[in-house]
């Protein structure tokens, strides 16, 4: 058994700022081994032009494990262990552990063509690409890997934006998968195909697999889909070359939505024109609604009271509360994300785009919960 | 006008979640100049007829009529007159005194406050509960 250190690629991004990485991100990972096993047999058959297949057993020997995380954001530490070769020649490699490292410049070459509009296909077979599906699947957007390639030559980082030019590099490719959260109401299921669907704000409707776990959920949002009951799903998206989500082909997690769901409503506010207001009004931006979706998702803590969500007249959108008198507001001026509070005498204003802006938003409303809870109990 | 004239305002379909209305509402936007529109309830009669009238003759959309009372506006420092253009039932409530956004703001959401707890003046058939 020989053990290398072989790929030390370094995880950039909010998440992995404490050094540890997310677990669905380690699904990536798994998806890479196969990558590069893949792309190792490719490489063989290239120096073996007469042969058509490679011989039994080759790289079935090998595997590639996450051996630990360093820190710098997160470095990986991949190590390849090779079980049956010894090189009987000390300090030579084995044939496996030279396919593997050509296996990995071949697609850290592809990486680095598609960063800097070449062709991944002069280093990569095109039908091979098709692995950057599942490889890099799990970066969110301004999240990356990076992997160094030796003096002199340019890392190479792989970002949302490129893995989807890698994937859609092969020919007759039309779809990407992704990560997806989608909210809607449930209009359909249909337990001979095992799938439902979900009808989106915007009215598109969008099937997915109904996972057996999820089926009373999705059963009940069913029910209750007329009284405006949605959920979120969240799983494996497919999207066509405009980016549109036409399906989802897998589901990971269903979420019935409270009725003031933020982002739900914000879905919601994606559909307003210029001049929703009375023929003025300014529509609010679609980019930006998303984001301030994610980050309220990601910074508002569950226990608080969740706010009403309208646009503003200047494309922003203002969070209001009804905390029994107490009313509240926060306007929020897209895209800058800046925050003006409103509460009787009490004004601020937080830089929504950082954790401490939305820490001191959730301050002031916790604040006035609490005085209520203590008003409520004297 | 008389202090417990009723002055109807109208609830853009943005402004209103799971029935309950922003505070915006009575806030003026930028084509107000300061003095956002409402109806002169001892002339255009009742919160029905302005709906009619906003919604068929001015084209635009509502989804419900709120209101507060002069004397209401007064109390907080916004005087509110009819001036009948361009149409006879025509009212402003004037924010120009107003020295920042901030007071306009908490102005504007005070008089939505008072109108809520008076309940909606009108909401037209199709309109959710």
């Amino acid at each position: 058994m020989s053990e290398v250190e072989f790929l030390k690629p370094r995880l950039d991004g909010p998440r992995f700022r404490d050094h540890a990485i997310p677990l669905d991100v380690l699904k990536d990972l798994a998806a890479f081994e196969e990558f590069l096993i893949s792309v190792a047999k490719t490489e063989w058959l290239k120096d073996h032009p007469t042969r058509r297949r490679t011989p039994r057993g080759f790289m079935s020997d090998v595997a590639v494990k996450l051996k630990g995380v360093e820190e710098g954001s997160a470095i990986l530490v991949l190590t390849a262990f090779i079980a049956s070769t010894t090189p009987l020649i000390p300090n030579a490699i084995s044939p496996q552990q030279a396919y593997l490292q050509r296996a990995s410049e071949a697609i850290l070459e592809a990486v680095s063509a598609a960063e800097t509009g070449g062709s991944p296909t002069d280093s990569l077979p095109a039908k091979t690409l098709a692995y950057f599906d599942r490889f890099g699947r799990g970066l969110r957007d301004g999240e990356s890997i990076t992997f160094n390639r030796g003096d002199g030559i340019s890392p190479a980082r792989l970002t949302p934006q490129t893995r989807r030019r890698l994937v859609l590099a092969a020919p007759g490719v039309t779809f990407i998968t992704d990560d997806a959260v989608r909210r809607g109401t449930v209009v359909d299921t249909n337990d001979a195909d095992r799938t439902f669907t979900i009808r989106l704000a915007t009215g598109q409707e969008v099937k997915a697999p109904l996972p057996p776990e999820h089926r009373d959920a999705i059963l009940d949002a069913q029910r209750e889909a007329p009284s405006g009951i949605r959920i979120a799903v969240h799983g494996v998206g497919r999207f066509n070359r405009s980016e549109k989500l036409v399906g989802f082909d897998g589901v990971e997690d269903i979420t019935p939505l409270e009725p003031l769901d933020v982002p739900a409503r914000l879905d919601e506010l994606q559909l307003l024109k210029a001049g929703w207001l009375d023929g003025g009004g300014k529509a609010p931006n679609a980019i930006s609604l998303e984001k301030l979706g994610q980050l309220f998702t990601d910074y508002y803590p569950n226990e608080l009271p969740l706010p009403y969500t309208f646009p503003t007249e200047n494309g922003g959108v203002q969070f209001e509360w009804r905390i029994n008198e107490a009313t509240p507001e926060i306007e929020i001026d897209l895209p800058s994300f800046r925050g003006e509070w409103l509460s009787g005498d009490d004004e601020a204003t937080f830089d929504l785009t950082s954790a401490e802006g939305w820490a001191g938003l959730a301050d002031r409303v916790a604040s006035l919960v609490a005085t209520i809870l203590n008003e409520e109990i004297a | 006008m008389k202090p417990e004239t009723l002055l109807y305002r109208h609830v853009n379909t943005g402004w209103l979640q799971q029935a309950v209305p922003s505070s915006q509402t009575f806030r003026p936007t930028q084509k107000d100049d300061g003095k956002p529109s409402v109806y002169d309830g001892d002339i255009i009669g009742s919160a029905e007829a302005s709906y009619v009238h906003w919604t068929e003759e001015l084209k635009l959309t509502s989804v419900g009529v709120l209101a507060v009372t002069q004397s209401e506006c007064s109390i907080h420092g916004l005087p509110a007159v009819t001036d009948g253009v361009p149409f006879p039932s025509h009212a402003t409530i004037n924010f120009t005194h107003c020295k920042t956004g901030g007071e306009i703001r908490r102005l504007a959401g005070e008089l939505t406050k008072l109108a809520i707890i008076r309940k909606w003046q009108y909401r037209p058939p199709d309109a959710a509960a």
